[in-house]
């Protein structure tokens, strides 16, 4: 129990997926371009990117359904390629269509994949309930999976994924075809199993990463163009911090707020009747919302609206993947080895 | 201990070779196709192919067509032969063209879904990256195709009763009732007051002729769905290559006594024919030929259907 113990710790932080180089050619179409991460014990990841950026293969390749042309994935050390079962045995994978057999019913369905994915069988039963209870599908255990709406579907693919429980789990697209309220309550779901699980999501929905994720991989035409914490990636990206409608005289408002400590510049935009929206853009990572509203009260102007504009990823997405574009595609080198 | 007994019997030696090689060849496919089976099982494979078949409307439909065309030949067949002593009901039962029709309609039915469902539903992708051999998904699905099938031969069973019945003295089935208090010995003595009234040996080695043809037709079927997403051309490749494989032998008629170009033609066309290697078992015949010829075309089926589901992930 102690050594366990001991382990454990001494496994803490290390990676649990480690991707190097991998390529993935589809005749003369180039789907992944040696592309390189890792991913640390309950880190939860976002790969983000655009439809067909190269996603979906990524995440075939790492549930071991698809083979790369060159570069190594290991999953714990065990590597993807030489031990296959080893390694699929460690990964739990909701594929992007979720695709379930309608004949059966969720419950046989899920003890089937427990079963196959070798879980003992006195523990079987235990483990099913533990994801089913997760996923909020114990009411629909003993309906036929055809009857089921999409989100209903989704999660138990997302059940079926946390059965054993694996210790990487991959999930393409888990909020794909569902409604808003669905997708929050997967979302929800995801960031609940943060701590305990190691989860690499992809996605094309921005707010997704920034809702769910630690950090976004960004993958744009088969590389990844960015791998950065979302915080630093959405701060990064524009320098426009705040935003405020203030009733004031203009010259004042302009000549005052640009004064402040900290600020690179200020669009003003006249709204009638005495009001101004204002936009501050911040030069380092500060918040001047109270010098902001200490100015306003020394100065009698009064304040409608103050809040900071995060900017959302969706900038950080558009510049990398435009800025990735206007660069000439390196070429290929022959697969090392390619044995 | 084989060779002694081989001995014994006086066979030409190249027969005793061509039986050890035989027998050999055998074990070693049923050995494989025992541990893929129990390994298939464990994991739950082979019931969920199970469950499959039978939850689906279809296979009941099949299974309520399969007994009923089967009670009509036997009717017929029984009424037609009234009387004509000498030709044995199983022989013409396991033979009939209904035999036949039947079959080259059924087994790509049961086998087109098989893969090419998987494949078009997505669900191949969930499958393969659970910790699974393809060897293993190919053989549980083989496996409980086979079973099916041979679920929709049970109720001839009935109409050997049926033969029976009509073959057999009064007070024939008050005699095996009494045989019960024999214990655990009294199928065996059932069976053997059975062959007094009736050759049961011909109607076992039909019942397995039809399982060794239908595992080598079965595998064929299941290599077309391996290649395809689309269950109708899985359908219809299994059809005409079947019905290829069963036909060939009726081009021998074509074929002059003693080509100069290809002397042993006939032959091979006759040892290649389906419906020749089929045609000793309702006579009672266990040919070693025809049994390592399905055994064969069944492991190189399933063997190529195996490379077919791992070819998807080169592509």
């Amino acid at each position: 129990m102690r050594r366990r113990a001991s382990e454990e710790r001494a496994e803490a932080g290390r990676s649990v997926l480690r991707v190097q180089e991998v390529t993935k050619r589809y005749g003369e179409v180039l789907a992944l371009d040696r592309i390189s991460f890792e991913i640390g014990r309950g880190e939860v990841v976002g790969f983000l990117g655009a439809n067909g950026a190269g996603k979906t293969t990524a995440m075939r390749i790492i549930a071991g359904f698809v083979p790369p042309s060159s570069g190594r994935v290991t999953i714990e050390n065990v590597d993807a390629f030489a031990d296959p079962l080893a390694a699929r045995r460690l990964i739990g994978y909701l594929p992007e269509s979720a695709a379930l057999y309608p004949d059966l019913r969720v419950g046989e369905y899920l003890r089937f994949r427990a079963r196959l994915k070798g879980v003992e069988r006195r523990r079987r039963a235990a483990e099913v309930a533990r994801a089913a209870e997760l996923c909020g599908i114990e009411e629909v255990l003993g309906r036929p999976i055809e009857v089921l709406s999409r989100g209903f579907r989704q999660r138990v693919g997302l059940a079926d994924a946390l059965l054993g429980p694996p210790r990487l789990l991959v999930l393409d697209e888990p909020t794909a075809g569902l409604d808003p309220h669905q997708v929050r309550q997967v979302r929800e779901l995801i960031r609940s199993l943060g701590p305990q699980h190691t989860v690499l999501l992809s996605t094309h929905v921005l707010s997704e990463v920034e809702a769910v994720c630690s950090r976004a991989l960004i993958i744009h035409q088969g590389r990844i163009v960015a791998a950065e914490p979302v915080a630093r990636a959405a701060r990064g990206a524009a320098g426009c911090d705040l935003e405020a409608e203030l009733v004031g005289p203009a010259e004042e408002i302009d000549a005052v707020l640009r004064a402040l400590p900290g600020v690179a510049s200020v669009q003003r935009r006249a709204l009638g009747g005495g009001a101004h929206a204002v936009r501050l853009c911040i030069e380092e990572q500060r918040d001047l919302r109270e010098p902001l509203g200490r100015a306003a009260l020394a100065h009698g102007w009064v304040v409608r609206l103050l809040r900071p504009v995060r900017p959302s990823l969706e900038e950080v997405f558009v510049r990398c993947t435009a800025g990735a574009d206007s660069q000439p595609h390196a070429p290929v080198p022959a697969p090392a080895g390619a044995a | 201990m084989l060779a002694g007994a081989l001995m014994t019997w006086e066979l030409p030696w190249e027969t005793a070779l061509f039986a050890a090689l035989g027998g050999l060849l055998v074990a070693l496919l049923g050995g494989t196709a025992l541990v893929l089976l129990v390994r298939g099982w464990a994991k739950g494979l082979v019931q969920k192919e199970l469950r499959h078949f039978f939850y689906s409307p279809i296979a009941w439909l099949t299974m309520a067509g399969f007994a009923l065309v089967n009670g009509f030949v036997f009717l017929f067949l029984v009424d037609l032969y009234t009387g004509t002593p000498g030709e044995p009901l199983v022989r013409v039962f396991f033979g009939t063209g209904f035999f036949w029709v039947l079959q080259l309609i059924v087994i790509p039915a049961i086998t087109m879904r098989l893969l090419a469902e998987e494949r078009s539903r997505g669900t191949l992708e969930t499958l393969l990256t659970a910790p699974v051999r393809d060897a293993e998904v190919v053989f549980a699905k083989f496996a409980a195709a086979l079973g099916f099938y041979m679920v929709l031969w049970l109720p001839t069973v009935l109409l050997l009763g049926v033969a029976l019945h009509f073959a057999a003295p009064e007070g024939f089935w008050a005699e095996l009732w009494a045989l019960r208090a024999r214990g655990l010995g009294w199928p065996a003595a059932a069976v053997a007051r059975a062959s007094e009234v009736m050759d049961l040996g011909p109607v076992a080695t039909a019942y397995a002729g039809t399982f060794l043809m239908g595992a080598a037709w079965i595998a064929i079927g299941l290599l077309a769905s391996a290649l395809t997403r689309n269950q109708i051309v899985a359908f219809i490749g299994t059809f005409v290559t079947l019905l290829l494989l069963l036909s060939v032998g009726q081009l021998e008629l074509l074929v002059p006594s003693d080509p100069m170009w290809f002397p042993g033609l006939r032959e091979v066309l006759r040892a290649v024919s389906f419906s020749h290697a089929f045609a000793g078992f309702p006579s009672g015949v266990v040919d070693t030929r025809a049994v390592v010829w399905f055994l064969s075309v069944a492991a190189y089926a399933l063997f190529l259907a195996v490379r077919a589901l791992e070819s998807h992930r080169w592509r």
